[in-house]
């Protein structure tokens, strides 16, 4: 029977591992235009990217369809970080929501922000938002009476703009959504949304990258009806 | 307790940080390529497997290059740069819902070793870890790669992760236990 390691003996086996780990040799070029500014992905990602779409579009037309697959303790979503945790750093008990403290904005204000004109949502049951806002952490917060639904939209500008997190407590929570934007995920049930700034309380979110934005979906509607809801959201090309 | 692995080029020490954050590409790419090593296998480890590791790492430079400045100059750089790595890593549609496949080279008949510790580590041993590992969530990989391929502290593994000091220990710790537990699970009983 194989012997079985000792706590030092492991720590050394480990570090031998990563010594001998198999990963990719050789240097990849590297194309730099002015720091932070956008750059053109590389021609080989958006092949990928493309590719990915032309599934999506070939399996179009059926209802989204939840991926019920195990969901690691951790999962990343844009510049969102979903985690699972315990006890209280998941409880949103008397927290405020994401739309406190928010400030009504006008449409060139919500361009301004997000450097392009704000996408529409063409969900026949929520209509036009009643209010535009811009929350303390940037980006775009529409709001909806309907189901006490907002969406906020913010630049998927990736780790050097919001670092959020979403810290929820049960486990099987959190659904990995296929169908929608380049990733996207349902976080079922009241969770903590975490923020450089604050924490708030958060409900039944749907979140995805597309095009990129990221989009934050919290509503009291059903999850079909949120699905539907984000598919119809439109945005204007950069 | 292994040793670091970070050693080498700081961008505290020799200014290569701030020249890099002031837009400094050749700084920067001094930089990244001091730490490309590392961040492959961070890349490999979150994926699960090596393919499209490199293609994770090109995107993460270019994403850090853009977001510099969010980069503290005073900082190491490895522990930044390794988070947008793994979280390039995680939104790679390579790294959804598919077991992991991690390999290890094997020793060459006849070679040196590596070091002196691989000289008395069996490839039995690597590939009975490694496949192990392969059994755990991209979590619990990131966080042993960070502390036992990396060496890294405690401190710069919460900056990379993104969270507490008191959480990176807490996620060590379960990610061991779980390690372990594959390790047992993979043994086979006497006859």
């Amino acid at each position: 029977m194989p012997e079985q390691f000792r706590d030092q003996q492991l720590e050394a086996v480990l570090a031998s591992v990563g010594r001998h780990l198999v990963v990719p040799t050789g240097s990849a070029p590297v194309a730099l235009g002015q720091p932070g500014a956008t750059t053109r992905r590389p021609a080989r990602f958006a092949l990928l990217v493309a590719a990915a779409l032309a599934v999506l579009v070939l399996v179009a037309g059926a209802v989204v369809t939840p991926v019920r697959e195990a969901v690691a303790d951790w999962l990343g979503i844009g510049s969102t970080s979903i985690e699972q945790v315990r006890g209280p750093a998941g409880n949103p008990r008397g927290l405020p929501p994401l739309a406190a403290e928010a400030v009504p904005i006008r449409a060139a204000a919500a361009r301004a922000e997000l450097g392009r004109a704000l996408p529409m949502v063409h969900d026949r049951r929520l209509g036009r938002p009643t209010l535009r806002a811009l929350p303390r952490e940037g980006g775009v917060l529409m709001v909806w009476p309907r189901g006490k639904t907002t969406l906020w939209v913010h630049r998927d500008a990736g780790e050097s703009a919001i670092f959020v997190k979403k810290l929820y407590n049960l486990q099987r929570q959190v659904t990995p959504i296929r169908g929608l934007g380049e990733l996207a995920a349902l976080i079922d049930g009241r969770h903590v949304l975490e923020t450089p700034a604050r924490r708030v309380a958060a409900g039944r979110v749907l979140i995805w990258v597309a095009g990129g934005l990221e989009y934050r979906l919290e509503s009291d509607l059903s999850r079909v009806a949120m699905l539907e809801i984000a598919r119809s959201v439109t945005a204007p090309a950069r | 307790m292994s040793s670091a692995r970070t050693g080498g080029i700081e961008a505290s020490k020799e200014g290569l940080g701030e020249r890099a954050r002031a837009g400094d590409a050749d700084a920067f790419g001094d930089l990244v390529g001091h730490h490309r090593p590392a961040a492959l296998r961070v890349a490999t480890v979150v994926l699960g497997t090596a393919e499209g590791a490199d293609d994770v790492v090109q995107q993460a430079t270019e994403r850090a290059w853009r977001g510099l400045a969010s980069y503290q100059s005073d900082r190491p750089f490895a522990p930044w740069f390794f988070r947008i790595v793994a979280n390039c890593a995680r939104n790679d549609r390579r790294s959804r819902g598919r077991r992991a496949r991690l390999a290890v080279r094997a020793t060459e008949t006849g070679a040196t070793a590596t070091s002196a510790e691989d000289a008395v580590i069996a490839d039995e041993d690597r590939r009975r870890v490694v496949e192990a590992m392969n059994r755990l969530s991209s979590g619990d990989r990131l966080v042993i790669a960070l502390r036992h391929f990396e060496g890294m502290t405690e401190i710069d593994m919460a900056e990379s992760l993104h969270c507490r000091i008191g959480t990176v220990k807490s996620r060590l710790s379960r990610a061991m236990v779980r390690l372990r537990a594959e390790l047992q699970a993979t043994e086979v009983p006497d006859a």
